[in-house]
């Protein structure tokens, strides 16, 4: 696939995001649209996917650790064809369980619960280690934000997998340099934590986290047997002009015109 | 207690190679015989309690049947949040052991001490809490609880305790506790290693001719209800004992079920007063300290009845 396929993927998921928010009255659209690049490229390209075989007991895992952009991965999961689009409808609808932060099992392809910060790691590399173990050929993917790396249980992941080569691991980071309150380098200032993965024993990469050719290269150049981190620079709320790197729209769901508008503009990237 | 489980699940583990031990860096000289054996099914993950339940998460939701071992504090309030959701809310097969219950780490005072553990673990859906009194508790308990799907939590004592029952032939039954002397009118509730000072309790109130029903309890979760109710009813005093705060463990539920089953009885907890003690000790110092050792067992018992 070229870029422009890669893209119009992405926008297409990215208008499923903006129904799901916009229907439910609900937050984070800032937050699933700075990763859906991102998963476009492990579930488009980088990670094997056998819809025939979902199951499989080989298979690649992915585990958002970084919950409340759950909308993204439902909607991504939806467009790589897990499930029909009618799904998407129930999302944030009482008695369901399409929540806000995602589910173990809430649909195909939800392998892991999340929702609080610094989950995802620990359990990406226990799946990692259990592979490794078994002699099985799993890979982990796990996607944490710059603002999760707060939390020092993803510290305690980070080298407990060095140390123990977990070469069959990968951790993206979605670094939008914003989290709750602001700029993350000006709460807790992490702009170089690539030094500090590759001392923990991690294979580092830094790419633009909305190019797709490049994110796909990088993942094609990991080499090492040390577990792999992709430090991908994003922008809170890509896609959408005006909700881009504003922290506003973690919180805010759009109204009535500004759906419209956000649509006009997605649709045109079709 | 603490050599028995772990030669319990070193059994189990021979036979079971899904079966993995992980500890946060403790166990020295109760670990060694298991990584001897089984070397691939241990894992020492350091110093780093909430990776230790993640990774065990992790294992588990890859079919892996995981044991995590660590002293009591550090194993269930150190990484309850990664309890709470790794293991209870995806109802994960990880079954946590904490070794020093109450004040078993005596001389190392409160951080070491536990008092919080069984009413944290008790509030968790989907965890079971089981509490033995000695080795011969353990050693039929902890088949039990590995036998079972989903978190559990087994809270020990330490190590070298005697053995308080005078059999080694218990039959234990999920959810029921274990008879210790026949009924009479006064019935005192025991969980854990305390149960060893409710014995010796009961004794000295016999030769005063007070006579006293014990029970061991060591299910905090889930519980015989049905059983429960039939001990707690026609009674005319119910006394509970733990090594553990009077709110949330043993005496809780207690409580919890003559109320629920509308039973006109009296009540009384033994255990630790809502405090922290600014003293240490050792564990039958701390035990008098906080009002559960044999002379105040006895001493309180005395003063209801």
């Amino acid at each position: 696939m070229e870029q422009q396929d890669y893209q119009k993927i992405a926008s297409a998921i990215r208008l499923s995001i903006l129904e799901m928010i916009y229907n439910s009255k609900s937050s984070h659209i800032g937050s699933a649209f700075s990763i859906v690049d991102l998963l476009v490229c492990l579930y488009f390209n980088v990670m094997s996917v056998n819809l025939d075989d979902r199951c499989a007991i080989e298979r690649d895992l992915f585990i958002l650790s970084k919950g409340h952009a759950a909308t993204a991965l439902y909607a991504t999961l939806c467009q790589r064809g897990y499930f029909a689009s009618k799904e998407l409808e129930k999302y944030g609808e009482s008695g369901t369980k399409l929540s806000g932060h995602v589910i173990k099992d809430c649909l195909p392809g939800i392998e892991v619960s999340a929702g609080s910060l610094g989950h995802g790691l620990p359990i990406a590399a226990g799946m990692a280690l259990a592979a490794k173990l078994d002699n099985r050929r799993n890979q982990v993917f796990c996607l944490m934000g710059d603002g999760e790396c707060n939390e020092g249980s993803v510290w305690e992941a980070a080298i407990f997998a060095g140390h123990h080569q977990l070469g069959n691991l990968f951790a993206i980071i979605d670094f939008n340099n914003q989290q709750g309150m602001g700029r993350s380098d000006e709460i807790l200032n992490l702009s170089e934590m690539g030094q500090a993965w590759e001392g923990f024993g991690w294979e580092v990469q830094t790419v633009d986290g909305h190019n797709h050719l490049e994110i796909i290269k990088a993942f094609a150049n990991f080499s090492t047997v040390k577990p792999k981190v992709l430090i991908a620079k994003t922008v809170k709320g890509k896609g959408v002009a005006w909700m881009e790197d504003k922290i506003e729209w973690h919180y805010k769901s759009p109204t009535e015109d500004q759906y419209q508008e956000a649509k006009n503009i997605l649709t045109a990237n079709l | 207690m603490r050599n028995t489980t772990i030669n319990e699940i070193l059994q189990l583990a021979k036979s079971d190679p899904n079966i993995i031990l992980m500890t946060a860096d403790l166990g020295y000289s109760v670990m060694e015989k298991f990584i001897e054996e089984l070397p691939r099914q241990f894992i020492n993950v350091g110093i780093a309690e909430q990776n230790m339940i993640g990774l065990a998460a992790g294992l588990a939701l890859m079919g892996k049947k995981v044991i995590v071992y660590t002293i009591v504090p550090f194993a269930t309030m150190r990484c309850f949040e990664q309890i709470r959701v790794d293991l209870c809310y995806q109802n994960l097969d990880v079954k946590i052991i904490g070794v020093g219950g109450g004040y078993a780490y005596g001389t190392l005072g409160t951080t070491h001490y536990a008092i919080e553990d069984l009413a944290i673990m008790r509030s968790l859906p989907n965890m079971k809490v089981f509490a033995p009194a000695d080795a011969i508790e353990a050693k039929e308990i902890v088949p039990l609880l590995l036998s079972l799907p989903g978190p559990g939590y087994l809270r020990l004592n330490r190590g070298g305790e005697i053995n308080i029952h005078p059999t080694t032939q218990l039959k234990l039954q999920l959810g029921q506790g274990i008879d210790m002397t026949p009924s009479a009118e006064i019935l005192l509730i025991a969980t854990g290693n305390i149960l060893q000072n409710a014995v010796a309790a009961i004794k000295q109130l016999e030769s005063e001719n007070i006579k006293i029903q014990l029970v061991s309890q060591p299910f905090l979760k889930p519980i015989d209800r049905d059983w429960l109710v039939a001990k707690l009813s026609g009674k005319k005093y119910i006394f509970t004992v733990e090594e553990h705060s009077v709110i949330g463990g043993l005496g809780s539920l207690i409580a919890e079920l003559i109320a629920e089953a509308g039973l006109h009885v009296r009540l009384k907890r033994l255990g630790v007063n809502d405090e922290y003690f600014s003293t240490i000790g050792k564990q039958d110092y701390m035990r008098d300290l906080a009002g559960i050792s044999t002379e105040k067992i006895v001493e309180q018992i005395k003063q209801y009845v």
